[in-house]
């Protein structure tokens, strides 16, 4: 049985302005669970509510109602940040500092000692290939390299659950293949990994799950390959038979009967773009909720 | 036998805060903080019960609510119910810490505070400590959380940041004061050549560090959010609380570098300068002052000295006459033993009086004074008949063995036989010299010495040696109790003025016997250590307010409560209801109606309503005074370039009242980052 790591139970976040008038809804009744080895996507156009999502798991912000609980523990546990492993949108981290001094103040923040730090940051710089920049100051850096370090301190600590927002930007094709690959092979190694991010061709490649947000609801959850699937068409798949008209009409009767061989039949697909675009413009003709969870039966 | 006037003067309109304040200033310190706590408890105990019962874990766990909490909670409100009580039933007022009466236009005398044990100081001070008990129990168990690996890299962040942010730079202007000295543009006294050398770097390292200070550490937290850096380590599994300590320690850490290297370039720059040889003996030195009591007596029971009319003047006047019954009257509880030695010659008795000039007087003369020195076997009484101005010894048959055994020596040394002394009479005699033996060992004997006609001059430091046996006397046996329960002080200095005509003012700190001397470079150092507790207090105000206002907001609302700190008497006299001319509202219906601040106003309706304004006003000013630094307490320029020694002592209570003053802002700081969303 999989081992829940995040939960959020009817989280809300309503910015209030300073007589406490509601501002803004951001985030309104999100129920998500994520389990244990998942890549999680969370998908939405700006102001969607998925960086509130996070801040909120993270305890940076705090819910206006609803609860997030992270490894069992209330948000806003510090205990829980344990087995996190955080990189934000834009790398926010000190510039002035190099990128051992960075992994070695993040080491630091969790108590490691100075002999597993060094190990673990010099492990780390390897793998994101700043070995030869190492001793350059943050401010020196390009875009991408400031991603790759601070990937490099979100893993720092080892951590169980990886929260990335936006890890592909700034990052060039070459750079975006190879995040790719680290965020499956930290899969491999049971790892949960939630991700934010607007290049939807990414969350595709890796993700297991994905919830589309719009306006601080939660439109669609769901596995990428379910939620990509077209139902209302099939997809046949053949191979060793020219694509006549003919074929075309007698399809389903007749490839047999022409001597081919039927390889699949199912669903076409669209793209993860398509369906993320379809949705936004749905959720703008016809605004509140669009996904309704299933109904729970008794274990 | 008056020695050159080579001293210090040393203005102490307050002594400086000993252990034996300790007390004292943890009762007040608990009302105070206390009180504060306590409005504090109340405020999170009524936001954290309000909120709904199944409200959500992450609330919860944020601001937690324990039986402790409530318990203190409700033992803080009885406290506090029952000083209400108390006080409006008028039952067990403070009568040991009341402010004396004074005359309009007089400055209040400042005592330190003293233990109370009456119920209204009590009250206050329990309700304080249980809340303060309340609101500090989640804070002292998240210390148990910090780790200093964490708080060490926070705080060497907060170093390297403004390190490699190259703000070093500004301490650059440092050199300034030293590539242009003052005495270039203004002319200077030999003799003030120190005093404008240190007051001149105090200020400008005071300026350099303060303000940077106060700056980077109201920027920091700000900018961390606006940066969103603190994203990545509120993330991390620390104490926010640890962010606030990182950052004071990191930024006291780093003003304590320009700190130490100012000190070390000025003393260098004394050490190398060639000073005026007036100046060096007159300040370059650490003299340890021996510091009495001052009372006024005179035949008159009711006497305590004469205000001459002077505005801010703190010293209190005694009139000239030859048969003049008015002494002011100095009360050494204690000698140390230094001051008694066997192997000590004199001790220097030091001192700086105001002279306040009824007649012209004499061109180029001082005033006279006569210094009479008694240990307590040797009690004095006032004259008891109008006219005669001679204090009396109690005893006077050995006021008589005195007279004759003194008049036998003179009268030996007059006729040459005593060999190996030179002097025709002992009032010539002066220390180190064959003839001192005599009056060391009357003084030893007797426990009496008195100077007669010593000529001194208007704030002029003058100084005469007083024979050492005398404070051997006085250090035997146990002095007796008076009928009230006090205890008779070891030695008292009568001092009084012979000049017809004239006025000599005197405070406490205006007489002193010199106990030892120190160096000025040891003195030079220490001074700096209270110029790094004012620093720390920037530091630390500046860290707290911005862990929730924005940093501009911070270091305006730091250097508003710290500018505060030097008008606070001002300020107290506001808040207690004695600045001449009225409160804000009474000073502006003045403006209005062109009233001076002394005028008699009429009871007219507007100035009553300006009045209960005024009630309104003081009780808000008593409040923000409790929160104002006690920067004066800090600061030892005064003692350095007077020459005088910064007791380890003084500096040791600076440390507990820094830590004293700074706890409350801690632990202000521990809720406001603690409930703040940093990503809002």
């Amino acid at each position: 049985m999989s081992e829940t790591v995040v939960e959020t139970r009817n989280l809300t976040k309503i910015y209030r302005d300073f007589w406490g008038r509601k501002k803004k809804v951001a985030l309104n009744a999100l129920d998500l669970t994520i389990q244990k080895g998942e890549i999680f996507g969370l998908l939405g156009p700006n102001g969607s509510g998925k960086t509130t999502t996070i801040k909120l798991l993270l305890g940076l912000l705090f819910p206006s109602s609803g609860d997030a609980f992270v490894f069992g523990e209330p948000a806003a546990k510090v205990e829980k940040n344990e087995k996190i492993g955080y990189l934000p949108e834009e790398s926010y981290l000190y510039r002035f500092l190099n990128a051992e001094e960075t992994l070695d103040f993040y080491g630091r923040l969790f108590n490691m000692p100075s002999e597993t730090r060094k190990k673990r940051a010099a492990e780390l710089i390897d793998t994101v290939g700043l070995a030869n920049d190492k001793k350059r100051i943050l401010r020196e850096y390009s875009k991408g390299m400031r991603q790759r370090i601070g990937l490099a301190q979100a893993l720092i600590n080892d951590p169980d659950l990886i929260i990335l927002d936006e890890p592909t930007s700034g990052l060039d094709p070459l750079g975006t293949r190879w995040m790719k690959d680290l965020i499956l092979d930290l899969k491999k190694k049971g790892k949960t990994i939630i991700m934010c991010s607007h290049r939807l061709d990414d969350v595709q490649d890796v993700c297991d799950r994905i919830a589309i947000l719009y306006g601080g609801d939660l439109q669609e959850l769901g596995a990428v390959s379910k939620l990509v699937e077209d139902q209302k068409r099939l997809e046949i798949r053949a191979s060793g038979v020219p694509l006549t008209d003919a074929l075309k009409r007698d399809l389903a009767a007749t490839i047999e009967k022409h001597g081919g061989k039927l390889e699949s039949f199912g669903h076409p697909t669209t793209t993860l773009e398509d369906l993320f675009l379809r949705i936004v413009e749905e959720s703008k003709t016809r605004p509140g909720r669009r996904y309704l969870p299933p109904v729970e039966t008794t274990k | 036998m008056t020695d050159p006037a080579l001293f210090g003067i040393l203005i102490l309109e307050r002594d400086p805060q000993t252990f034996a304040n300790l007390p004292g200033l943890i009762q007040v310190w608990l009302q105070d903080a206390g009180g504060f706590a306590a409005v504090g408890l109340v405020v999170y105990l009524l936001y954290a019960l309000r909120s709904p019962k199944d409200q959500p874990a992450s609330s919860k766990a944020r601001a937690p609510v324990t039986m402790w909490m409530l318990v203190m909670g409700m033992l803080s409100l009885l406290c506090y119910a029952s000083y209400i009580a108390a006080w409006s039933g008028g039952i067990g007022r403070d009568t040991v810490n009341m402010v004396p009466y004074v005359q309009p236009g007089e400055t209040i005398p400042y005592f330190p505070p003293q233990f109370a044990l009456q119920f209204q100081p009590m009250f206050l001070m329990f309700g304080g400590l249980f809340a303060l008990l309340g609101i500090g129990q989640p804070f002292v168990m998240d210390l148990f959380k910090l780790r200093f690996r964490r708080i060490w890299a926070l705080t060497k962040v907060g170093f390297l940041e403004t390190w490699r942010n190259r703000m070093f730079w500004v301490f650059v202007l440092f050199v300034l004061p030293f590539l242009f000295p003052l005495q270039w543009f203004i002319p200077i006294k030999a003799e003030d050549q120190l005093r404008t050398t240190v007051d001149w770097t105090s200020l400008s390292t005071t300026f350099l560090l303060l303000l940077p200070g106060a700056i980077i550490a109201a920027f920091s937290i700000p900018n961390d959010v606006k940066n969103q850096t603190i994203y990545t380590i509120v993330s991390k599994p620390i104490e926010r609380f640890e962010v606030v300590l990182g950052r004071f320690f990191g930024f006291t850490l780093l003003m304590t570098v320009p700190l130490i290297l100012m000190t070390f370039g000025s003393w260098l720059f004394i050490s190398t300068t060639t000073i005026d040889e007036k100046a060096v003996e007159e300040t370059q030195k650490a003299r340890i002052p021996h510091r009495g009591q001052l009372y006024f007596r005179a035949r008159s029971n009711e006497y305590r000295g004469t205000n001459v009319g002077r505005e801010f003047d703190y010293r209190k006047y005694i009139a000239g006459s030859k048969s003049t019954s008015e002494r002011a009257i100095w009360a050494f509880e204690n000698i140390p033993a230094a001051m008694a030695g066997t192997d000590r010659d004199a001790v220097p008795c030091e001192y700086t009086f105001d002279i306040f000039r009824l007649t012209k007087g004499d061109e180029n003369r001082g005033v006279d004074i006569n210094i009479r020195f008694t240990a307590w076997q040797c009690d004095q009484l006032p004259p008891s008949v109008r006219g005669d101005g001679r204090w009396q010894w109690a005893d006077s048959e050995k006021e008589k063995q005195y007279k004759a055994e003194r008049e036998e020596i003179d009268r030996k040394l007059a006729k040459g036989e005593i060999p190996g002394v030179s002097i025709k009479s002992l009032d010539y005699a002066l220390p180190n010299t064959p003839g001192w033996k005599y009056i060391n060992d009357l003084a030893e004997k007797y426990g009496f010495y008195e100077v007669a006609s010593v000529e001194v001059y208007d704030y002029h430091p003058s100084g005469v040696p007083v024979p050492a046996g005398l404070f051997r006397k006085a250090r035997e046996g146990t002095p007796p109790t008076d009928k009230e329960g006090y205890r008779q002080p070891r030695v008292q200095t009568y001092v009084k003025c012979i000049s017809d005509g004239q006025m000599l003012g005197m405070a406490s700190g205006d007489l002193y016997y010199m106990e030892g001397e120190k160096t000025f470079s040891e003195n030079f150092f220490k001074c700096a250590f209270g110029l790094w507790c004012q620093v720390t207090v920037a530091i630390g105000v500046a860290i707290t307010l911005s862990t929730y206002l924005a940093g501009i907001i911070s270091f305006l609302a730091t250097l508003f409560i710290y500018l505060s700190a030097y008008f606070v008497e001002h300020l107290k006299d506001v808040a207690g209801g004695t600045s001449t001319g009225g409160g804000p509202f009474e000073s502006f219906t003045r403006i209005l109606g062109t009233d001076t601040p002394t005028a008699q106003l009429d009871r007219t309706a507007g100035v009553k309503t300006a009045e209960v304004g005024d009630i309104a006003f003081s009780w808000i000013f008593r409040r923000y005074v409790n929160i104002v630094p006690d920067v004066y307490a800090f600061s030892w320029t005064n003692f350095l370039k007077e020459g005088f020694n910064i007791n380890f002592e003084y500096l040791a209570m600076n440390f507990i009242v820094l830590f004293g003053y700074l706890l409350p802002w801690g632990i202000l700081s521990y809720y406001l980052i603690r409930n703040r969303e940093v990503a809002a």
